[in-house]
């Protein structure tokens, strides 16, 4: 813990310089879960480019025993203000034979590619949610890959955490610093390196909402990066793990309830909520 | 094995504040699935034409071709083209239960009769059955059909909470494969989009599930009338099925544009959710 928090004073700073975003299509850092929640409605279809130390170490992403960079692609929905619903397929390195439709062929080796997935899902809880001009942090339950149709062969990426975030507001400009604190627990031994305490800082900017910088600690790593929402619908992220690894993804995003500015986004969705809730 | 099918199906005439006459659209269907190793998925695409004639007097008849464009890992079969749906369907009340009666080719290759009832006696509860009468028809290798004798019946419950513009739909019955199956349907109605969970339990698979999204594609309402009307397809369907289980709890659609946002029944008084929902 005391190296956590000499690296979050030191990442915070040099803040200014840092980049980020997470990769399931849910609210979050780049890695680590927050009790951060999208606006109800928000919809995200998107890809991402992840780096090898992004993956779980299973033997599925080990290809002639190296770890290899591959990258996932996801739905995922904000159906409610207090609960996100993910969809996520990671492409996985195989080798393959040759094979036809009509017979299966194994003589002869055909070379490796993308062509295996593993698929899961994720959803978060959102019980108690911030506000502003109140001392509580908005809290935050939920999981990954929790479920295996397999018979738990599988569950690679299997999580399940608890997370915190509290949200202040800086100077007269109220530029915003969110502190995130989470623990998680991976359910495979070789994700153990994640199951600890694990947490970040983020910054936005008064002068530009949209964008934000992350810095945060997997319980192995240290990830920087930022994310930033480009003509209301285009959220662009970028990150570097370790200062050696980069990841970086892109999607779509819009609200379907139709509010999708981000500037009037918390008022309008805030009447939203109230004509929905009456 | 997993399953993705999703369908830009014809505009729903429920939208329209006054249906033509004759409405002839043009959708696509993109099929894929998760089957071989070798490649991402298999893929087809096919474009569905189709038309409907409002007749009056509940009478509407409906037809729809399908022709494949695309098939990357589908039987060679799919490249024929063949009949989507061609019946007629009478709407009617019987003792305040909205009645819908259809005879002719369905979804699914299946051919006969069908009826279905939904009793609302209240907003936000409603009894809901579907009963039918059917057999197999293929037009591979010459036209072949058998005897419509294969009986199914499907009953249920609907619940609608309007608070939460939320639909929990719950079914059970015997379906067209014969097995004797149950339904949760929970779906989120957003302003021109509905997106759900579903759970589903039958003798193929104990426990499946997955997710569907019904999104309209504008235009929403034609307000000017016209006798016969062209139109591009106007709401996309897609639904995933976890464990790529093609035969459990499996029905027909007796309409083309027949989906879980819209329900039944294409008159705007039978339309139990968009009663709801004003």
């Amino acid at each position: 813990m005391k190296k956590f928090f000499s690296i979050a004073v030191l990442l915070l700073s040099i803040i200014t310089s840092v980049q980020a975003q997470q990769y399931l299509g849910m609210t979050g850092l780049v890695h680590t879960p927050t009790a951060e929640m999208n606006n109800q409605g928000d919809a995200r279809i998107g890809a991402h480019f992840l780096s090898k130390e992004m993956t779980p170490n299973a033997g599925v992403f080990y290809h002639d025993g190296q770890k290899y960079n591959t990258g996932n692609f996801y739905l995922s929905i904000t159906p409610f203000k207090w609960v996100e619903l993910a969809y996520d397929v990671t492409l996985m390195r195989r080798i393959h034979y040759k094979y036809t439709h009509e017979h299966l062929d194994n003589d002869g080796y055909k070379g490796s590619g993308f062509h295996e997935k593993d698929q899961y899902l994720s959803v978060k809880i959102n019980p108690l949610q911030e506000k502003e001009g109140k001392w509580w942090p908005a809290i935050a339950i939920g999981g990954t890959d929790f479920w295996d149709s397999h018979n738990g062969s599988e569950m690679y990426f299997g999580n399940a955490y608890v997370a915190l975030t509290k949200t202040l507001k800086l100077g007269k400009k109220k530029n915003e610093l969110a502190i995130h604190l989470a623990y998680r627990h991976y359910f495979r031994d070789y994700n153990s390196k994640w199951s600890k305490p694990v947490g970040g800082l983020t910054f936005r900017p008064a002068f530009y909402r949209p964008l934000r910088f992350i810095a945060e600690w997997t319980g192995k790593d240290v990830i920087v990066g930022a994310d930033c929402l480009l003509w209301n619908h285009c959220l662009v992220q970028a990150s570097l793990q370790n200062g050696r690894y980069p990841s970086a993804g892109l999607c779509y995003q819009v609200n379907l309830f139709g509010n999708n500015k981000y500037k009037n986004r918390k008022n309008k969705n805030k009447e939203q909520y109230e004509n929905n809730d009456n | 094995m997993h399953c993705t099918e999703g369908s830009a199906q014809t505009a729903d005439a429920t939208e329209c504040e006054q249906p033509s006459a004759l409405e002839l659209f043009m959708g696509a269907d993109l099929s894929m699935r998760d089957m071989t190793f070798d490649h991402l998925y298999d893929v087809r695409v096919q474009l569905t034409p189709g038309m409907r004639w409002n007749i009056g007097k509940g009478w509407t008849a409906d037809a729809q071709v399908r022709f494949t464009v695309a098939n990357y890992g589908y039987s060679n079969r799919e490249w024929m083209p063949r009949i989507g749906i061609a019946a007629i369907a009478k709407e009617f009340n019987w003792k305040k239960v909205d009645m819908k009666a259809t005879v002719g080719a369905f979804s699914n290759n299946r051919y006969g009769l069908d009826v279905k009832a939904k009793y609302d006696p209240t907003d936000w509860f409603a009894l809901e059955a579907q009963v039918g009468c059917t057999g197999m028809y293929s037009m591979i290798d010459g036209w072949r059909a058998s005897t419509p004798k294969r009986f199914t019946a499907v009953g249920g419950v609907d619940f609608y909470l309007r608070k939460w513009q939320t639909q929990v739909r719950m079914r059970g019955g015997r379906f067209i494969n014969e097995d004797i199956g149950a339904i949760c349907d929970v779906m989120r109605h957003f302003n021109h989009c509905s997106v759900g969970l579903y759970f589903q339990s039958n003798k193929y698979t104990k426990t499946n599930g997955g997710f569907t999204i019904v999104a309209m594609i504008p235009p929403y309402q034609y307000k000017t009338h016209k006798k016969v009307r062209v139109r591009p397809a106007s709401n996309f369907r897609l639904q995933y099925n976890m464990r790529g289980d093609g035969n459990g709890c499996k029905l027909y659609e007796t309409t083309p544009e027949e989906n879980e946002r819209n329900g039944w029944f294409v008159h705007n008084s039978q339309q139990w959710e968009r009663r709801n929902s004003k």
